[in-house]
């Protein structure tokens, strides 16, 4: 075993040698061969691979002085060098090679998904240093502006439903309607995103007259009752909160006619074609604030409390069966399940909740015909149950989501460590050519021109970590890129959770945040440490081998 | 004109070469005797060599093993070497302090 061992070391010294030597300029395949013709001389295996590597780098470097040295194709040391002046051709060729690193990783920068990959990476540097406030949000500011200078409802819209600020939401929302009455339905993307402004009563009944039959509105109002009913409720007990809410005939009333409503928009779609306008016009590309508000579709309070409706459907349904109302109880089923398959349309009731009431109710709908003995209905409604089977549908839910976020959490990890590698190469290689400089100044001391080399190779190597860590950048961020092209341009809107998981994973910095976040943020530490300890690693190598080498007259 | 500095590797196996001088010496005893990794041995190797003041020959040892390259300093070199040496060493005791004890 021991044997094989040791003979398949040799020949991987022995390949590696004789490829180098097939690479080298024709002058120095003499001494490949003088260093190959040694190789079966030398003492144990890995000494054997060691001769070899050391040999096979010598003449790398010589080929690559050959190539890119002009003049020098075909040579290996130039003629009129000093005996004494270290390999010249060499170390050109290595600040010739780190001089094409550097260009090619600022040749990145001419690719939009590298300077926003860049932008998001620093964003939670820009939050630790307060460049700008917290929930500032700069671009919408200034686009808002030049909308407002141009009169453009458009770019006023697209400003106003974005806004954390809910004055100037609403401010910018009603000047945007003014210029162009056509945008009245921004009223109610501005009322769900922001449900504490005074406005709303008001701006609820201008659109209940413009779309009469959208549910949007009733929960629009039922969601500002809920807001409400939130602040009070800390002072009642969990009895008297659910009476109060169950009792509170305004907010009974916005319910019932949400789920007598036949149909629910909101108006998404509409605010998708403002998007890709608006992007193009005004070259819009921040991330961060081009999906801000983005999330709130749905009046979110009302929406959850719609199960406590449901909930209180179903149960009068079950009363009303009870006391041989059959017709009425119907009714009552088909009110939850109808406004549970409106919303399912868009795609809302994806919540375990939702979907467990749905299912319920076309039991009771199951049931009810199979009583009346309509088999067929029977089995329609017992299919449709067993669809909406909260278990089914919330592990599916679930295992998709897990490995969503293992992947964006990774990806934000690799893109904050490599933003930081390009901030520390980046430095690495100013202090690097600053020695370079002083070395190479006429009357600098001897100690100084030591350091050359040393500088020289550091140099090298963070000029190539600079390029690996744009090419890492650019490679991560670009799929993120082109989700938010598809979800802004196409109004693609299915990957939009992953962008937004990424964005919020690569905010968060080192200890700057929660203790919830800690935890998630694990790989970045992980990862940053085995960065830094491969770049100690590497330095001290490189330090050991330039500094270390025995003196001359050491004993 | 500009002198170029003389490295410590390259003193190191002037130093070797000068203790025999007539002695064709392999590249792997050299690096033994120096302690230098091919990587660092062998480019000096090529500059002594390049200057005309080494001299280099090939040896077969015996059938199937590969020939072996050996070398020794060419009288110039030798020259230069000693010159160097002489140089080094007394650079070397104006650096030690006054009263070093070694």
């Amino acid at each position: 075993m021991r044997m094989m061992l040791e003979t398949h070391l040799r020949q991987v010294a022995t390949v590696l040698l004789e490829s180098a030597i097939r690479i080298a300029p024709p002058d120095t395949r003499d001494w490949g061969q003088a260093m190959r013709g040694e190789l079966i001389h030398v003492e144990g295996p890995w000494a054997a691979v060691m001769w070899a590597l050391g040999g096979a780098s010598v003449l790398a470097k010589r080929a690559l002085a050959s190539l890119f040295i002009p003049g020098r194709r075909g040579q290996g040391i130039p003629p009129d060098a000093g005996l004494f002046a270290k390999d010249v051709s060499v170390r050109k060729a290595v600040l010739v090679t780190g001089a094409g690193c550097i260009l090619a990783a600022l040749l990145f920068f001419a690719a939009p998904p590298f300077r926003q990959g860049i932008r998001v990476s620093l964003a939670g540097w820009q939050n630790v240093f307060r460049v700008t406030p917290s929930h500032g949000q700069p671009g919408l500011a200034a686009l808002a502006k030049r909308a407002e200078a141009r009169h453009d409802p458009e770019g006023l819209a697209f400003c106003a439903v974005r806004l954390q600020n809910s004055r100037e939401s609403a401010r910018l929302a009603q000047e945007a309607v003014r210029l162009d009455p056509a945008l009245i339905w921004v009223y109610a993307v501005v009322a769900v995103r922001h449900p504490d402004l005074p406005q709303i009563s008001q701006w609820v009944s201008t659109l209940e007259q413009w779309d009469p039959k959208n549910a949007l509105f009733p929960l629009i109002t039922a969601e500002s009752i809920d807001i409400d009913l939130v602040s009070k409720a800390t002072k009642l007990s969990p009895d008297e909160e659910r009476k109060e809410w169950v009792e509170d005939p305004a907010w009974q009333s916005a319910m019932a006619a949400a789920f007598a409503s036949p149909k629910f928009d909101d108006y998404l779609d509409r605010l998708k074609q403002i998007d890709r306008k608006v992007v193009r016009q005004y070259r819009f590309g921040d991330p961060d604030e081009l999906l801000s508000g983005n999330q709130a579709d749905l009046p979110s309070y009302a929406f959850n409390d719609s199960q406590r409706f449901a909930k209180s459907l179903l149960q009068s349904g079950q009363e009303l069966e009870v006391q041989g109302d059959r017709r009425g109880a119907v009714e009552k089923y088909w009110a939850v399940a109808r406004f549970g398959q409106m919303m399912d349309s868009q795609a809302h009731t994806d919540n375990e909740g939702w979907v467990g009431l749905q299912a319920m109710a076309y039991k009771e709908l199951q049931a009810l015909s199979a009583k009346e003995g309509n088999a067929g209905e029977a089995a329609l409604f017992s299919y449709l149950a067993e669809k909406f089977d909260p278990v089914r549908v919330e592990r599916a839910g679930l295992e998709e989501w897990m490995f969503d976020r293992d992947i964006v959490l990774r990806n934000a990890a690799v893109l904050q460590i490599s933003s930081l590698m390009m901030i520390i190469f980046s430095g690495i290689i100013v202090l690097a050519a600053l020695v370079l400089i002083l070395a190479s100044r006429r009357g600098a001391r001897p100690a100084t021109q030591r350091y050359k080399p040393v500088a020289t190779m550091v140099a090298l190597a963070g000029a190539v970590g600079l390029l690996v860590s744009s090419a890492t950048i650019y490679l991560t961020y670009r799929p993120y890129w082109y989700i938010l092209q598809s979800t802004i341009l196409n109004g693609d809107r299915s990957h939009a959770r992953d962008l937004r998981e990424f964005l919020m994973a690569a905010h968060v910095l080192p200890g700057y945040a929660s203790d919830s976040f800690l935890l998630v943020n694990f790989p970045f530490y992980f990862w940053t440490g085995v960065t830094l300890l491969g770049v100690i690693g590497l330095a001290l190598i490189l330090l050991r081998h330039f500094l270390g080498r025995p003196h001359a007259h050491s004993p | 004109m500009k002198i170029p500095r003389i490295s410590s590797e390259t003193l190191l196996v002037l130093e070797r070469f000068v203790e025999r001088p007539t002695d064709w010496r392999y590249g792997y005893e050299l690096s033994r005797v120096t302690g230098l990794k091919s990587g660092t041995l062998y480019p000096i190797l090529m500059r002594l060599e390049k200057h005309s003041l080494l001299e280099a020959r090939w040896v077969t040892t015996e059938d199937g093993v590969p020939p072996r390259h050996t070398y020794r300093l060419t009288p110039n070199g030798l020259e230069l070497a000693r010159t160097q040496l002489t140089e080094a060493r007394q650079r070397s005791m104006v650096q030690q302090p006054a009263f070093c004890s070694g």
